[in-house]
């Protein structure tokens, strides 16, 4: 009985991390459509949701589950899995508060890191994984999308330099809407296939599925809604952040920090190199703006969020240590993640209470 | 101290960084050349149709096509992972 109630609960939680990971990562890819113009906030938000939503059933292979070659796969247990979902969610709805884009995928590799040092101690943690699966590729996708859109730019300059503004900005606003369907395409895709992972390996965990399973079509379903449903939500203050805060952009910009964003994390699909949509697009939205004016970019607020990526690790891997922690103090039973899950809805609720006693800064229609 | 070929396969990533930076500069490249061509055509149509205006028409649907060719095989990509 408890078991069920674990899994269900784990289930939940897991759904409730691809929401937030939708509704966080939609600035990736409407971002800049919005601050452009390419296509009014509403619009580029449901837009996305629907290509993310038929994103999550282009590919099912999800043979590289969560944290897989991170931690050590037979120390896995639906707690541990539990903790590292809270330790995400936690993280996501902290940098989500500040207007930050950090990677939702790193937060679910560090919170289970988290989960599994205090669960098994640090023989469960697999520190070549982590270098080659998190830290390399942390340092290799903003920079490689930062050059690629910079000179993008450049040449895009060049070619369409001396023709009229008007149909210049009117033909880029229609590229964005390509090159930002492709992001959302493959945003749900690698985004929702890590939820499908996790529910699987819950319910292989539980018993209700054997070794090597692939995922029930309910869960395919139900993640694809998950995370079109947090991306047409919309978290607006990091579109804000990404699309005009970092940068105010021009669409021939615009274009180029999409297209270079989309090659560089469709290479990196083709290859099998993980790197973060959020990290490739946050460098290339930094790239097509320095090399117009390096100036024009506000390198205080690049800063902060470069520190938010450095924390991200650390700080899901601390929340998933404490929520495990926390979690065992009840036993191994379904009584600590009812607690558990109660306290952070609780908090949630709060927070947000709060913030709509403050009024919402930034709102759809300002987007 | 691990020397990093040990820790990731550095031929996959050198295959991302130029396939990153071949892909990347083709669209921003192939696009501009889409709205050069419809921008001169339509100019072109408006004070002198003839040859010109079909050389540009031609050039931007091309380069459309190109860049469509690209998004499908994106797709391509994304399916076949």
């Amino acid at each position: 009985m408890d078991s069920d109630i674990i899994l269900i609960i784990v289930v939940v939680t897991a759904l409730a991390f691809d929401f937030t990971n939708g509704f966080h990562d939609t600035a990736n890819v409407v971002a800049t459509t919005i601050s452009t113009r390419a296509m009014p906030p509403k619009i580029a938000v449901s837009y996305a949701a629907i290509l993310n939503f038929f994103g999550a059933f282009l590919s099912l292979e999800v043979a590289a589950t969560i944290a897989s070659g991170i931690v050590e796969a037979d120390l896995i247990t639906p707690l541990i899995v539990f903790g590292g979902l809270i330790g995400a969610i936690a993280w996501n709805l902290v940098t989500w508060y500040f207007g930050l884009p950090s990677s939702s995928s790193h937060a679910l590799i560090g919170g289970v890191v988290g989960a599994a040092f205090v669960a098994a101690g640090p023989d469960a943690i697999l520190g070549e994984g982590i270098l080659g699966k998190v830290v390399i590729p942390a340092l290799v996708a903003p920079i490689l999308a930062f050059g690629v859109a910079g000179v993008g730019i450049l040449l895009i300059y060049r070619i369409v330099g001396r023709l009229h503004p008007g149909p210049v900005s009117r033909g880029f606003r229609f590229g964005q809407i390509i090159s930002g369907g492709l992001l959302a395409l493959a945003h749900g895709t690698n985004d929702a296939q890590k939820t499908m992972g996790v529910i699987t390996l819950a319910l292989i965990a539980s018993g209700e599925l054997g070794a090597g399973a692939e995922p029930p079509f309910w869960v395919v379903v139900s993640a694809a809604s998950a995370i079109a449903f947090g991306t047409y939500f919309g978290g607006w203050r990091i579109i804000k952040t990404m699309g005009s805060r970092i940068i105010k952009m021009d669409a021939a910009q615009g274009f180029a920090a999409q297209g270079s964003g989309a090659a560089v994390i469709l290479a990196a699909t083709h290859v099998g190199f993980p790197l973060s949509t959020t990290h490739t697009i946050s460098g290339a939205v930094m790239g097509a703006g320095a090399a117009k004016r390096f100036s024009a970019v506000r390198w205080g607020l690049a800063g902060n969020i470069v520190i938010a990526w450095i924390l991200t690790l650390p700080a899901s891997a601390g929340i998933g240590a404490l929520t495990y922690g926390v979690t065992r103090i009840f036993g191994t039973g379904a009584l600590g993640p009812i607690i558990v899950s109660a306290a952070l809805v609780a908090t949630i609720i709060a927070v947000f209470a709060r913030r709509l006693r403050q009024g919402s800064p930034i709102t759809a229609a300002e987007g | 101290m691990l020397p990093i070929a040990e820790i990731i396969d550095v031929g996959d990533l050198i295959s991302v960084i130029w396939t990153s930076i071949v892909a990347g500069l083709a669209v921003c490249i192939v696009f501009s050349l889409a709205i050069v061509g419809f921008a001169r055509a339509t100019d072109s149509r408006r004070e002198r149709p003839g040859v010109a205006t079909f050389g540009y028409f031609a050039m931007a649907i091309l380069a459309f096509g190109a860049v469509m060719a690209l998004v499908v095989f994106g797709v391509i990509v994304m399916t076949s992972k």
